[in-house]
């Protein structure tokens, strides 16, 4: 690299995510009713900064990187966007945007908005660094400065009746798996000497020998992120703070900051501790499809509406755990694509869920019905999220879980050919099925809420304003969109994960 | 250049040399003060604490280039006493390095900002104010002196002061606290003075802890020395069979007191443990290295426990101090694995890491504990009670007094980002790749987690009680927190400030080639 000054784009969007959320946060009191306005200017402003690195990426097939040595024994602290964290980045950048659009129509009733507003923007920074952070400090720094605001918005805005218990869970789940990354960080730094993960990385090859100890951090770190991504049996905290968050937060919940444990999981875990991940991988790939299974019955019995949507989010999880524990380059290609299609697929949904309920006041499926001719371009959305998650073609939630499928399928076939591994086939073959399920609760969404007659209560509903429909019609169109050109995404994801050296082909 | 500067304006110093003035300043002070009466005692409280702050600050600029050395030596002797052929030096020998100096700098801080919040002591001021003054000369003369005779003289000296201050200006009960309080470290002290006495006579003949240091010492008289002082560091830390005096101290003493009992006092202990026990007799105490491994966790997560237990803020925040300064032992401990031998490079550096962080939990506990100490006295005073049931909707009715009571939780439990997380994460990093099992001292982190999370669900987002008065704390009272939590952030922030100071001084002690 040539010593030119670069300007420091994404540092850039950091800092202006927060001093954003601090200026609304201390000017809260002339700021009652702009806020929303001003923090949609902050959050945009964040978010176009982030057009050059993903430039970079997207189009000159390069990487963006900045960084500082912050502390003589913490190491070099960095910001770095390279092909795997593309796909999560982008989610989370374009996603939180919209999310806030979307919050200033739906927070038009809520009080002490400013500090909502701040908090949004605070979690947007903690997200975008989690995805980029390139020092183990410094990743579990905005891991859990993630939780803060996310935190005090379930507490303060979330459901009346439940708040404080479910904001209080949604900390401690977190924080157990936090405990557990903590010592496996603690494991790895011993092994390397080194808390910089591309310092790890050429060390990685050293470090592959002790197999055991590969594993038992691999288990470590993997119960953190599990734990995030609300896999079967630490699922417990996601149904209920996704359900009662207000709207604009679970859309950036169950679009973004659940799929950064997927993420971290390829980061830390496949890349950097390849081998681990290696003999794991078909308990991964039993975790996912356990997790499938049981996300998607319990959603297809939800009353909650929200609920219903958050239970899908576990089964989802479940699919990208799934295509991860293959191990294969096309079901981690598959999983990482599937982290930009879920967050958008799976943010439109929580939109059209919250646009129900800012409109009607219910929360009940079997209290709404008919609502399509009430909000059509509502409805239309949800239709689009709806199949996408179903994985009906051409939306973009087709490309993505027919790479997962084929990458368990690559996974079967390993080594000597034919059936080589036949449990690995009895896992796929339940995978594909799952998405029978899928289909079936997202069809009973759409059915309760948007189609049949709707009940008389229901006569004086309208569509929900601009600011709340403006994002759903954009995120319906990037769905389309990627139905149909998946290479917009692949061909970035796809070369950097053949870049991974211990990975199947 | 700059520093060229520092140490002229060090020499222009009264005295000669900053230490003796520094350790004096407020003895001096507080005869004057108890003279001075009720008003100009606690003006000049206020003063002398702020100048003793700046001065450390100077010290620290001045020793920054080579902390790995003793600085500032000096030395008065009290008496010569002979006996056969023998003859002691009994002698007030002061000299800083990297560790004392950032303890050094660490008990004015807390000194000053507890002076900030002696305001609500009403009675007698001037005799407080002399016995506060007094404390600090003890607290400055333990982090300053080089020899087991002044250490133990200014050791004692921090008792006496302080168990006025608990069983006179305290709360119902305190009489009873102050004198538990008394015969629990008195006997620790009783206790590490035989054993001082003991290294003089079976060891090398002198009081001279560098003498000491460098002395050749059978390794069976360096582990009953370690013992000794793990019985009297180990009741300041407070270390699990030793600790039951804390909760009544903390609880009856008034809010200054608290502030400096947790703020100060624990870290004499910890301060002792590496002084005297790793940098003195460090082929003794590594030879103790597992069951003080296995003690910290135990003390951590056993106080974590019990501080869920408790319904009194002040006493739940002082279990939390238990459970802190457990990793300051774990920290400790480690470092003794290094030096017993054996270690390789990886492990060494490990250690270095976790004694780093052992001190850096001493500074960032000092702080962090001092705020949730003067906050937990305040409600008291805003909401009539300190009784977690009694207390419900702090943020309805006093949303300034909150907000800083929620980051100061947030800090307590290491959150990442203030100054608790770079400790734990040092010491955890560090054990953890010497001893794997220390890593079940993480569970403790997220008990601790869960009881601080659960009390502010109680206290501060519950729903008002119309039936209760809750009023908001004035600024007055909110002043001394809130400067108290800016080095919190800025050390989350910014570890090297602290790490820089200790770093050198440790790699020295464990053998580490950096």
């Amino acid at each position: 690299m040539q010593a030119a000054f670069e300007f420091p784009f994404m540092t850039t969007s950091l800092l202006v995510l927060f001093i954003g959320g601090l200026l609304i946060y201390l000017l809260r009191g002339r700021l009652e009713k702009t806020s929303g306005k001003i923090a949609v200017g902050f959050s945009a402003f964040a978010a176009f900064l982030m057009v050059p690195p993903f430039y970079r990426v997207l189009v000159e097939g390069g990487r963006a990187a900045e960084k500082v040595t912050w502390s003589v024994v913490l190491g070099e602290f960095g910001l770095y966007l390279d092909e795997i964290a593309f796909p999560i980045t982008f989610a989370v950048v374009l996603l939180g945007f919209l999310s806030v659009v979307y919050a200033v129509g739906y927070t038009e009733h809520s009080e002490n908005k400013p500090t909502f507003f701040a908090n949004t923007l605070f979690f947007l920074m903690g997200m975008q660094g989690v995805t980029l952070a390139t020092n183990l400090i410094e990743f579990f720094i905005f891991w859990e400065l993630m939780l803060v605001p996310a935190y005090f918005l379930i507490l303060f805005w979330g459901l009346p009746e439940t708040r404080k218990r479910t904001a209080i869970k949604f900390w401690l789940y977190t924080q157990a798996g936090a405990v557990c990354i903590l010592i496996g960080f603690g494991l790895l730094y011993f092994f390397t000497g080194t808390f910089e993960l591309y310092s790890i990385l050429r060390m990685a090859p050293a470090i592959w020998s002790d197999l055991q100890l590969l594993q038992l951090i691999f288990v470590l770190l993997a119960a953190g992120f599990l734990v995030k991504m609300a896999v079967f049996p630490i699922h417990w905290w996601l149904p209920p703070v996704h359900a009662e968050a207000p709207t604009p937060i679970s859309v950036l919940l169950s679009g973004a900051m659940i799929e950064t444990g997927a993420y971290a999981l390829v980061r830390f875990g496949i890349i950097t501790l390849g081998p681990a991940a290696q003999t794991l991988s078909f308990w991964m790939g039993v975790l996912g499809v356990v997790t499938m299974f049981y996300g998607g019955a319990m959603a297809l019995v939800q009353k909650d509406i929200k609920r219903l949507l958050a239970y899908s989010s576990v089964s989802q999880m479940g699919y990208v755990l799934f295509a991860l524990g293959m191990i294969t380059t096309m079901g981690i290609s598959g999983g990482l694509f599937h982290l930009i299609n879920h967050a958008f697929s799976k943010g439109l949904l929580f939109m059209t869920a919250g646009a129900v309920i800012h409109q009607t006041h219910l929360r009940d499926v079997d209290k709404m019905g008919g609502l399509s001719n009430k909000m059509p371009i509502t409805a239309f959305a949800a239709a689009i999220g709806a199949l996408s998650i179903a994985g009906s073609p051409p939306l973009s939630g087709f490309a993505s879980e027919w790479m997962m499928f084929l990458g368990g399928f690559d996974a079967v076939l390993m080594g000597s050919g034919g059936l080589a591994r036949p449990e690995f086939f009895v896992l796929s073959i339940l995978a594909v099925s799952s998405s029978i399920v899928s289909a079936g609760y997202m069809l009973r969404y759409l059915w309760k809420v948007f189609l049949g007659p709707h009940p008389t209560e229901l006569e004086d509903v309208r569509e929900s304003s601009n600011w709340m429909t403006y994002p759903m019609i954009i995120l319906g169109v990037l769905i389309v969109l990627f139905g149909i050109f998946p290479g917009l995404a692949l061909d970035v994801i796809v070369p950097g994960v053949e870049g991974i050296a211990t990975l199947l082909p | 250049m700059q520093l060229g500067i520092i140490q002229d304006l060090i020499a222009l110093l009264p005295m000669e040399n900053i230490l003796p003035l520094m350790l004096f300043a407020p003895l001096v002070a507080a005869f004057i003060a108890y003279i001075l009466g009720a008003r100009g005692a606690r003006a000049l409280t206020l003063v002398v604490t702020f100048v003793e702050l700046l001065l450390s600050l100077v010290l620290i600029i001045a020793i920054l280039p080579n902390p790995g050395v003793m600085w500032y030596e000096w030395y008065f002797t009290l008496s010569t006493v002979q006996f056969g052929s023998w003859s002691a030096i009994l002698q007030i020998y002061l000299g800083v390095d990297g560790i004392s100096v950032a303890m050094v700098f660490l008990s004015n801080l807390v000194v000053f900002i507890a002076a900030l919040s002696s305001n609500h002591i009403d009675k007698s001021k001037n005799l407080y104010y002399m016995f506060f003054l007094m404390l600090q000369t003890g607290l400055l003369g333990v982090f300053m002196s080089l020899d087991l005779i002044s250490f133990f003289i200014f050791w004692e000296l921090v008792l006496i002061p302080m168990f006025f201050i608990i069983g006179r200006w305290g709360e119902e009960g305190c009489e009873h606290a102050a004198v538990k309080f008394f015969i629990y470290t008195h006997l620790g002290s009783a206790v590490m003075l035989v054993s001082f006495m003991a290294l003089f006579f079976l060891g090398p003949g002198t009081f001279n802890m560098l003498s000491i240091k460098a002395a050749p010492i059978a390794i069976n008289i360096q582990i009953g020395f370690a013992l000794a002082v793990f019985l009297g560091a180990g009741v300041k830390l407070p270390v699990f069979p030793l600790h039951n005096w804390l909760p009544w101290a903390h609880v009856k003493a008034p809010t200054p007191g608290s502030v400096i009992l947790a703020g100060i006092l624990l870290k004499m202990g910890g301060y002792g443990f590496i002084r005297l026990g790793l940098w003195m007799v460090p082929q003794g105490f590594a030879r103790l290295s597992i069951p003080f491994a296995i003690l910290a966790i135990f003390t951590c997560i056993y106080a974590a426990f019990v501080a869920m237990g408790q319904t009194d803020v002040k006493s739940m925040v002082a279990y939390t101090s238990i459970n802190h300064m457990a990793w300051v032992l774990l920290g400790v401990a480690i470092g003794g694995f290094a030096i017993g031998g054996g270690a390789t490079e990886g492990q060494l550096f490990s250690a270095s890491l976790a004694v780093q962080g052992a001190v850096f939990m001493m500074v960032s506990h000092g702080m962090i504990s001092s705020v949730m100490f003067i906050l937990a006295g305040q409600l008291k005073y805003s909401a009539g009670s300190r009784e977690i049931p009694a207390i419900r909707g702090l943020m309805t009715k006093a949303p300034r007094m909150s907000a800083v009571f929620i980051l100061a939780v947030f800090a307590a439990f290491g959150l990442p980002g203030m100054s608790g997380f770079i400790a734990e994460v040092l010491v955890l990093f560090g054990s953890v790749n010497i001893y794997i099992w220390s890593g079940f001292i993480a569970f403790g982190i997220f008990v601790t987690v869960g009881y601080l999370l659960w009390t502010l669900n109680r206290i501060v987002f519950s729903d008002p009680d119309p039936e209760k008065e809750v009023t908001e704390a004035p600024w007055s009272d909110l002043i001394a927190p809130i400067l108290m939590m800016i080095p919190v952030i800025i050390l989350g922030l910014w570890p090297d400030l602290v790490l820089n100071l200790v770093m050198p001084i440790v790699n020295d002690m464990l053998g580490v080639i950096p």
